[in-house]
């Protein structure tokens, strides 16, 4: 098995065997990515961070119900 | 007294988490060297730890959320020792049976370091008195990751400075990340029994099942483990592949002067996580700033390296490690340390555990694509 796929494995590096400026190339794009994917998936209100009590009581609603304290209980 | 204690159980893990993680950068340069090893073998050993990662953040993230933080903490240090005296007494890692058994170590130590990313972060996190410094503590803790990047490679270059057979060194440089992890061990168990008494009154967290989890919690973990997903195939495509990128950028190199090249990168990528730390909390920056930032730099440079590509490598070999070393310290100042951050903040209780685990997972999933990408194209 090991030897299939170090023949494989090599075969696939030999073929993309590319300048190594295309490692950058796409780390420019990934990251570019990263700048769309926290316009639009990351709240701004990750900056006013929530009391572990208060963040519960934004889950009212849901199963998690409503804690009677904070964390600490949770650093078990 | 106490917080103290709390950040060191949890720092010194991550010092150790963090130590074998990118230790491995230069063992296989070294493996290498002893015995060329092909692009297979070599993407094997260092996705191995990567892929244990993964499994240790989802299944210990999960086994945290049970039966807690601190019991968690406690059997990531152990599994993380077992498996180092394990992969540094394989008896060579260069035929096919040695090279499983030494793969399958690095996989063991990757499950309790990814463990520790579910379990530690929470637990400092959940532990913090005041919101406005919570930030702050949990960077503090992932700003371990930056000195043990750098201890590595500092003590990897001593060993390989000081004469002692390279045969040896790559099995020094294994059992040289013992120490804080047996340093956590300690602090984690005396941490337990002092808490134990104080803690008749507490509570264990219910089980929640995924499909009860609401839309404002699955947007939350979108963002997570997606913007995790895409830092780390940068940033592990690049960390645990430095050394090689170092040998293109300076050509001719020994195998002394990668490994100073490579001490150096860590260590003008190490005060990013500094700067991190005293910014997450300002009001003006914080979190959301600082990850859009980082990511925005980020993109200028490595335009940059990869548009001056050709002439940097063969005119100004300094400027391209110097650029290059600085793609980490905007990475480290930035989303390298808030996608840490957010997920112990953003999440009910009695899902952190599990939810910090799996964004924690997706990341790795990208340092694994990462990684695989880069050794294919660079070795």
């Amino acid at each position: 098995m090991y030897e299939f796929s170090n023949t494989f494995l090599d075969g696939v590096a030999q073929l993309i065997a590319i300048d190594p400026k295309w490692v950058f190339t796409s780390c420019a794009i990934i990251s570019a990515i990263g700048v769309l994917t926290t316009i639009f998936l990351t709240e701004e209100t990750v900056d006013k961070p929530l009391s572990f009590y208060e963040l519960e009581q934004d889950n009212e609603q849901t199963p998690f119900g409503v804690r009677p304290k904070q964390n600490s209980a949770f650093v078990n | 007294m106490s917080s103290i204690i709390q950040l060191l159980a949890s720092s010194t893990g991550f010092l150790s988490d963090s130590y074998d993680i990118f230790a491995i950068n230069l063992i296989v340069t070294i493996l290498s060297d002893l015995n060329p090893l092909s692009a297979t073998a070599k993407a094997l050993i260092i996705m191995s730890c990567t892929a244990g990662t993964i499994a240790g953040q989802i299944s210990l993230g999960w086994v945290s959320d049970h039966i807690g933080r601190q019991k968690t903490m406690i059997l990531n240090a152990f599994i993380l020792i077992c498996a180092t005296i394990g992969a540094a007494s394989t008896m060579s890692p260069f035929d096919t049976a040695g090279l499983t058994l030494f793969c399958c170590f690095r996989f063991l130590m990757g499950v309790g370091i990814g463990g520790d990313y579910a379990a530690a972060s929470t637990f400092i996190s959940e532990s913090s008195k005041s919101i406005q410094w919570r930030g702050a503590r949990i960077s503090a803790v992932f700003s371990m990751q930056g000195f043990g990047a750098f201890l590595s490679t500092l003590i990897g270059y001593v060993l390989l400075a000081s004469g002692i057979k390279t045969a040896l060194v790559w099995r020094l440089i294994l059992v040289c990340g013992l120490v804080p992890s047996l340093v956590a061990i300690g602090f984690r168990f005396y941490h337990f029994c002092a808490s134990k008494d104080q803690k008749q009154d507490e509570q264990q967290p219910d089980s929640v099942p995924f499909k009860q989890i609401t839309k404002t919690v699955w947007r939350r973990f979108a963002g997570t483990s997606i913007n995790w997903f895409l830092l780390d195939i940068v940033f592990y495509g690049n960390s645990l592949l430095s050394s090689g990128l170092v040998a293109l950028f300076v050509k001719d190199a020994s195998l002394v002067q990668v490994a100073a090249y490579t001490c150096l990168l860590a260590a003008i990528a190490l005060p990013g996580y500094w700067v991190a730390i005293g910014l997450i909390g300002v009001k003006a920056i914080g979190r959301f700033k600082l990850q859009l930032g980082g990511f925005i730099g980020l993109v200028i440079l490595y335009s940059i390296l990869a548009g001056t590509y050709d002439k940097l490598t063969n005119d100004h070999s300094m400027l391209a490690v110097l650029l290059y070393a600085i793609t980490f310290f905007i990475s480290n100042a930035g989303p390298n340390t808030t996608t840490f951050v957010i997920p112990a903040e953003v999440f009910p209780a009695r899902l952190r555990g599990r939810l910090h685990g799996m964004s924690a997972a997706s990341g790795k999933l990208g340092a694994l694509v990462g990684s695989c990408m880069s050794s294919l194209t660079l070795f």
